[in-house]
């Protein structure tokens, strides 16, 4: 009996199968799996080879000694990148709204009057309202003396305050009004102009101020300045306080940012589109240009930079000239992000529209038969670099129990969504698309705000849950889990990651389980099952999604505990069976391609 | 006459002899901004002692104990060594509003404010 190894060298993991083979027949000995390192395709990839064998072959408890021979995968030479640009820009000129949430405003109701600094209420005139601007340099306690005092000779309508002290002002006063508080840039304030100020109940929500009609009725705006005040009026929606402003120049714009235009050579036309013209414009340009030959974006704009930054990559990688990288496929989602508003005075956040891109690209060939004779100088073993992978992986794939062929599987990964399908007539086809795990990432951190990489990359990972007590946690389906020992109080009555039996706190309280939640579903949706039904009907051989009856997924992300699910939901409306494979009916979504390798060689000998 | 009393629900403070006014001012408005009903009443021995007393004594279960030396937020179910917050008395205003707040937010279920 010949002793043999498949090794599947991924962008992510290296896996192994050891089996024996006799007279064309195989018995599978054991699997292994092990970190890949460096980038696929490169010869620091031979020290992870050698722990994923390493752990393989103990399991099945052998040495080196033992192999006849080893097959390495012929990697698919694609990778992918991602990027993002913001399309719109809010901009506040000459301050003329406040819209935040402080966590404990004072007072209640929707009033206007004329802003004047509290150390200047002796010298306003009287008989008019007046809203009363409070810098922090200014006690609380004075700020209520001040305001009571005043009260029966002047109109004080409401209080715009620098610090975190509304209630604390408001518990002071003899007659309570409306108080906004923590304005940090409360200087820029405009002074001697007619205000607004709306202070909601606890769990309420401005009305007045949110509307384009409640504003023009505070101030008597005429139906064209009513048409100009609609930006205030969205960026105040769902605000507990807010101020508005009236001043002769004052303005909120909301500004289209350019980000370029994308260039796109496909087998039938030449197209450009415009990248802030939203995802839907780029996909139809896209369909339009026909199969994808090359795109470039115009030079000095963020999209040009964004396509020459991947093509840049594949060159070093490849030890190909930049000129001969082509782009091969991308995929545009529209996304949102929160960004700091410009011009604001309390630290305002509005969502931008922005639009995520991600960009696949192809060279000949990685440079696999180099680590095979790497490989097989080391080991003293024959390495040889063994079949198409999309082909070994099929063939992996259909070790799944129940399937058959036709059969297509789906590989989502980090960079790219390969597709393959074998036919009744053992024909494959198989094609590589732009759009995988780090898309979805990179959409879950833009759409929460969040400033790293590696937050978003664990909150797509792994479940969450709230701290509700010192003692318990609610996890976000609902169950809760109580724990001995107090919880660190870092994570009371925050968001956490529950990563590998620690508790990650996300910091910002504006994003609460249900949003993150709901973020993170909707990412994996806009990217795995948008790119599941797009290689689908790229690869059937009719173009039609229904005609392939089974879809098994396989690669890393087929290991994510809600994607396999997305995907079987999205692809049942098509009457397709789909799931996560489980190769050799033990391995899961894992191994598939070293399976296929081991089967592909002792096919080989029995011949 | 009933036998029991209704007792309303707060965070009790505890103040030592020689627990410094405006330290306690602080605490108070720190719980006083996030709407939380307080008591205080003098107390004897370590502020981790008074601390402990407190959260016991409040039906909230959330107390403050002050001493000349120490600043410490307690929580009814925690065991006594371990209290939630301790601070110096010498910390600086700001730190020890916080310690107010947070004994509020305790209550509230709201993440707390930092405290070095």
């Amino acid at each position: 009996m010949k002793i043999i190894a498949g090794i599947d060298i991924g962008n992510a993991t290296t896996e192994t199968a050891v089996a024996g083979t006799e007279y064309g027949k195989v018995e599978f000995l054991a699997s292994g799996i092990a970190s890949t390192t460096g980038i696929k395709g490169t010869s620091d990839n031979i020290k992870g080879v050698f722990n994923s064998l390493a752990k393989a072959l103990k399991a099945a408890g052998l040495t080196e000694k033992d192999l006849d021979e080893i097959r390495i995968n012929e990697a698919a030479p694609v990778i992918g990148d991602v990027a993002m640009e913001t399309i719109t820009e809010t901009i506040i000129t000459e301050s003329t709204m406040i819209g935040h949430n402080p966590s404990t405003p004072g007072g209640l109701g929707v009033v206007s009057g004329i802003t004047v600094l509290l150390s200047d209420i002796a010298k306003a005139e009287q008989g008019t309202a007046h809203v009363v601007v409070v810098p922090d340099d200014i006690s609380f306690e004075d700020a209520a003396d001040a305001i009571n005092s005043f009260a029966e000779m002047m109109d004080i309508k409401a209080a715009i305050v620098q610090s975190d002290d509304g209630v604390l002002i408001d518990n002071r006063l003899n007659k309570p009004i409306p108080i906004v508080d923590e304005v940090s840039l409360i200087d820029k304030v405009p002074l001697g102009m007619m205000c607004a100020v709306e202070v909601a109940a606890p769990g309420g929500v401005v009305e007045v101020l949110s509307n384009p009609y409640g504003i023009a009725t505070m101030f008597g705006l005429d139906p064209e300045e009513t048409r100009q005040i609609v930006p205030i009026a969205r960026a105040l929606i769902g605000n507990r306080s807010a101020v508005v402003i009236k001043t002769p120049e004052g303005d909120v714009k909301e500004r289209r940012i350019p980000a370029g235009i994308i260039e796109i050579s496909g087998s039938r036309n030449k197209v450009t589109v415009d990248v802030d013209e939203g995802s839907d414009k780029i996909m139809q340009a896209i369909d339009l240009a026909g199969d994808m030959q090359d795109a470039s974006g115009e030079s000095g704009t963020n999209a040009g930079g964004m396509l020459d930054k991947v093509k840049l990559v594949m060159a070093q990688l490849t030890g190909q000239s930049i000129r001969e990288i082509k782009i091969q496929d991308i995929l545009a989602v529209d996304t949102f992000t929160p960004q700091k508003v410009r011009g604001g005075l309390a630290n305002e956040y509005s969502e931008e529209n922005a639009v995520g891109i991600a960009a696949m690209v192809k060279a000949d060939k990685l440079q696999m038969e180099k680590i095979a004779e790497e490989l097989t100088e080391k080991i003293g073993v024959p390495v040889k670099v063994g079949g198409v992978e999309a082909d070994m992986a099929i063939r992996g794939a259909l070790t799944t129990p129940g399937t058959d062929k036709p059969l297509a599987i789906i590989d989502m990964g980090a960079g790219s969504t390969d597709a393959s399908i074998i036919t009744d007539d053992r024909r494959i086809t198989s094609i590589h698309l732009a759009g995988a795990g780090n898309m979805v990432t990179l959409l879950i951190k833009s759409e929460l705000g969040l400033r790293d990489f590696e937050t978003a990359e664990d909150i797509k990972k792994y479940p969450l849950a709230k701290v509700e007590s010192l003692f318990h946690i609610r996890h976000e389906d609902g169950t809760v889990q109580f724990f001995d020992k107090p919880l660190d109080s870092k994570l009371f009555a925050r968001v956490v990651i529950l990563k590998d039996g620690n508790m990650i706190p996300l910091e910002g309280e504006h994003n609460s389980i249900e949003k993150i939640r709901l973020v993170r579903k909707n990412a994996k949706q806009k990217v795995f099952v948008t790119n599941a039904l797009r290689a689908l009907s790229r690869v059937s051989p009719t173009g039609n999604v229904r005609d392939i009856p089974f879809v098994v997924l396989v690669g890393g992300s087929a290991l994510d505990f809600e994607v396999p699910q997305l995907v079987t939901d999205g692809l049942s409306q098509y009457k397709i069976v789909s799931g996560r494979a489980n190769v050799r009916g033990a391995e899961g979504p894992r191994n598939a391609v070293a399976t296929g390798l081991v089967l592909a060689m002792s096919e080989e000998d029995g011949k | 006459m009933p036998f029991y009393k209704a007792v309303r629900p707060s965070i009790k403070i505890f103040t030592g002899p020689e627990a410094d006014d405006d330290v306690v001012r602080q605490l108070m408005l720190g719980i006083e901004e996030e709407g939380i009903p307080f008591e205080t009443e003098k107390g004897n021995g370590t502020a981790l002692e008074m601390a402990y007393d407190a959260s016991g004594a409040s039906t909230l279960g959330v107390g403050v104990g002050v001493s000349s030396r120490e600043i410490v937020l307690h929580f009814s179910k925690l065991e006594k060594d371990h209290p939630l917050f301790r601070i110096g008395s010498g910390s600086d205003p700001e730190t020890v509003r916080n310690i107010g707040t947070n004994g509020a937010r305790l209550v509230k279920g709201m993440p707390f404010k930092e405290v070095q």
